[in-house]
């Protein structure tokens, strides 16, 4: 029955972001050009990405508020070492770096049980920290214009390199979860971590791993746009934090743990990837998408609650309607005298 | 079948009450804290030059008073178990919109509305997560986005500039203390008083430290966390308004660092991100020796961003030691999270 509920928060969240994509291209004549279809898959397949790796914690029990940090870190780290030793080793450098933090995450979270909020909004504050040693409050720039032409490359029109790698990562992990002992042992930690470990699964290396798949998949996004944009600067991006919360609440992640289905973090990020370049197209301004994403999210929270007790609700009444059984009647005249 | 521990494998006793006391002592994290601050102070007026000067001294203050002022505001919070707000940063910076645009009706005044614009916006955050049990990270996340992108439409990202002067909040009472650090001072007496000798106190700690407990004894959980999300909003609408006062002026990039500045002073002052326990007096301390370590540090040569990795090591170090030492560790479990 819990499989039918969140399988319903999937199917849910793909229907709103199919919804508003049809109620953009029928307001806007613009909305189905390829290059507003190239901008969209763009914009989700960073977004899909990061939410991915968000949801993994989140689905754990935990949360992990440097991806804040990482994403803009290692953007920067790919700048900065691609001017010097080429693109490949800077991009490399980067990943090494999120990795870094991921693990540190992971580390400190299990081994010390702390609330992971403590955790990742130390290395938040030492991830920017970091980037303006790095970097000083200038903006670091890629001289070197080829790579990021190459990754953007746009291939049928409306795909690109770097939007097929971050969604294929996206997929995996999302077929990981459904198909692997990555999710069982996800949803077993975020159900009940004491549980969990008296069955055998090992909690502190579980969020070791998860922690380190969302600081490396930041680290993806962050370097990937760093090359493509060739250029970097300091400082947190805390609007890739709300909309990966946000994407991943609409999927159907709860933040207390233990439930959430990756598929539905995947529409949910379409969803907002299709309101945000719909609303954009339009001429609105970034504050006002801003404003709207806040809005959708606190929406999103304050719904999260009430639909989750109407499905349920509305489940276990469709399942207690008697089926009457020829098994039941011959019972009943058996247990005669 | 009992086993009887052999007299040769007994410690003495006196031995184990030492150990015993030691522990205790640094088990809590607040003490810990205010020993080292009081410790680093005097190292400091000896070791390093210049640093134990009147311009110095009142210079480290004045850093440290507002966010002094949010990190004990934003301590109720945590005692009352929700954890952070991660909207006090949108909150001040804000807040020195509002009162640059009242200044026109006299300082005081405009100082009165950013209060009551940081009251307003606090509670109903407070009552989101207290009443409608929203998870309070994800809540300010959303509050935060959408108070910047209103105050972004409404500014038009322009700096508002005040008319009067507002130049009274920056004398200094008895030409030595700035009004701002005596500000500070009443606000953290004021605070402290009320958590500990108020019956409104306490409930905000026992909500923190055991819901459940506090629910079945008839407290309801709303009204503190309610209270505690309206006086953080407060502090920070006073702390922004201060921070207004200083050039007369308000942008969205004022205080930009605050908030997490904040999070660091009430993580560092041994206030424990589990709820219950600690009182604003650590938000304080901690707020105290994050300043005086960062002006040691200038003093000695290093530079700004360093100070900034400084400040995430310090929130990780603390939060590592707050874990390790807390005799209650148990497993992690769900708990009240």
């Amino acid at each position: 029955m819990i499989r039918a509920y969140w399988g319903f928060r999937t199917a849910l969240a793909w229907t709103l972001a199919f919804v508003s994509f049809l109620a953009f291209a029928a307001t806007n004549t613009n909305y189905l050009n390829p290059g507003n279809i190239y901008a969209l898959i763009q914009t989700f397949a960073v977004l899909a990405l990061v939410a991915t790796g968000l949801a993994l914690v989140m689905i754990a029990g935990e949360f992990d508020l440097s991806i804040a940090g990482v994403v803009p870190l290692s953007a920067l780290v790919a700048v900065k070492v691609g001017e010097t030793s080429g693109v490949g080793v800077g991009v490399i450098a980067a990943l090494l770096a999120a990795l870094a933090v991921g693990l540190v995450n992971g580390w400190l979270t299990a081994t010390f049980a702390i609330p992971s909020l403590a955790v990742t909004v130390g290395t938040l504050v030492l991830t920017t920290g970091i980037g303006f040693a790095i970097a000083g409050s200038a903006v670091v720039t890629l001289t070197d214009f080829g790579p990021g032409f190459a990754l953007d490359q746009p291939i049928l029109g409306v795909l690109s390199l770097r939007a097929i790698l971050q969604v294929a990562l996206a997929v995996a992990v999302a077929v990981l979860m459904t198909w692997t002992w990555l999710g069982i042992s996800t949803h077993a930690v975020g159900s009940d971590p004491a549980r969990a470990s008296a069955s055998g699964v090992s909690v502190p290396r579980a969020l070791l791993v998860l922690f380190a798949i969302s600081g490396l998949f930041a680290g993806v996004a962050g370097s990937l746009q760093g090359v493509s944009l060739a250029s970097g600067s300091a400082g947190p991006n805390e609007a890739i934090l709300l909309q990966s919360v946000t994407a991943a609440i609409i999927g159907g992640v709860s933040v207390a743990g233990g439930k959430g289905n990756i598929w539905g973090v995947l529409g949910g990020a379409m969803l907002l990837a299709v309101v945000s370049n719909g609303l954009s197209l339009q001429g609105t301004s970034s504050a006002v998408v801003q404003l709207i994403n806040g809005a959708i999210l606190l929406g999103v929270v304050i719904l999260d609650g009430p639909l989750t007790c109407v499905i349920q609700g509305a489940l276990e009444t469709s399942r207690t309607v008697p089926e009457p059984s020829s098994t039941a009647r011959i019972t009943e005249r058996e247990a005669l005298p | 079948m009992t086993i009887a521990p052999s007299q040769a494998q007994q410690p003495s006793r006196r031995s184990v009450e030492t150990s015993k006391a030691v522990r205790r002592l640094l088990g809590e994290g607040a003490s810990v804290i205010r020993i080292v601050t009081v410790a680093l102070f005097v190292i400091a007026c000896f070791a390093i030059r210049n640093f134990a000067t009147v311009s110095n001294l009142r210079a480290l203050f004045l850093s440290v008073a507002l966010v002094g002022i949010a990190a004990v505001g934003l301590s109720l919070i945590t005692i009352v178990g929700r954890l952070f707000s991660l909207s006090i940063s949108a909150i001040i910076a804000t807040s020195t919109i509002v009162f640059a645009s009242q200044l026109d009706s006299g300082p005081w005044v405009a100082l009165l509305a950013a209060v009551v614009f940081g009251l307003v916006v606090g509670a109903i955050q407070g009552f989101l997560v207290g009443r409608l049990s929203t998870d309070p990270i994800v809540t300010t996340i959303a509050a935060a986005a959408i108070i910047f992108g209103a105050a972004q439409i409404l500014t038009g990202g322009r700096n508002v500039v005040g008319d009067r002067d507002a130049s009274v909040f920056g004398s200094s009472l008895f030409g030595i203390v700035p009004a701002q650090v005596f500000v500070f001072f009443l606000v953290t007496a004021l605070v402290w008083w009320l958590h500990r000798y108020t019956t409104v106190g306490r409930a905000l700690s026992l909500v923190g430290l055991n819901e459940k407990a506090a629910l079945v004894s008839g407290l309801r959980s709303w009204p503190p966390v309610l209270l505690a999300f309206a006086v953080s909003g407060a502090l920070a609408g006073l702390a922004g308004g201060l921070l207004g006062s200083e050039s007369g002026q308000g942008n969205l990039q004022l205080g930009a660092t605050f908030g997490f500045d904040a999070i660091t002073a009430v993580v560092v002052g041994g206030i424990s991100v589990k709820g219950g326990q600690g009182s604003p007096l650590d938000a304080a301390v901690g707020a105290v020796f994050v300043g005086l370590l960062g002006n040691a540090l200038i003093l000695v040569g290093l530079s700004y961003e360093v100070q900034l990795m400084v400040k995430g090591a310090l929130v990780l170090i603390a939060v590592v030691i707050a874990g390790a030492t807390n005799q209650q560790a148990s497993f992690r479990g769900k708990g009240n999270r």
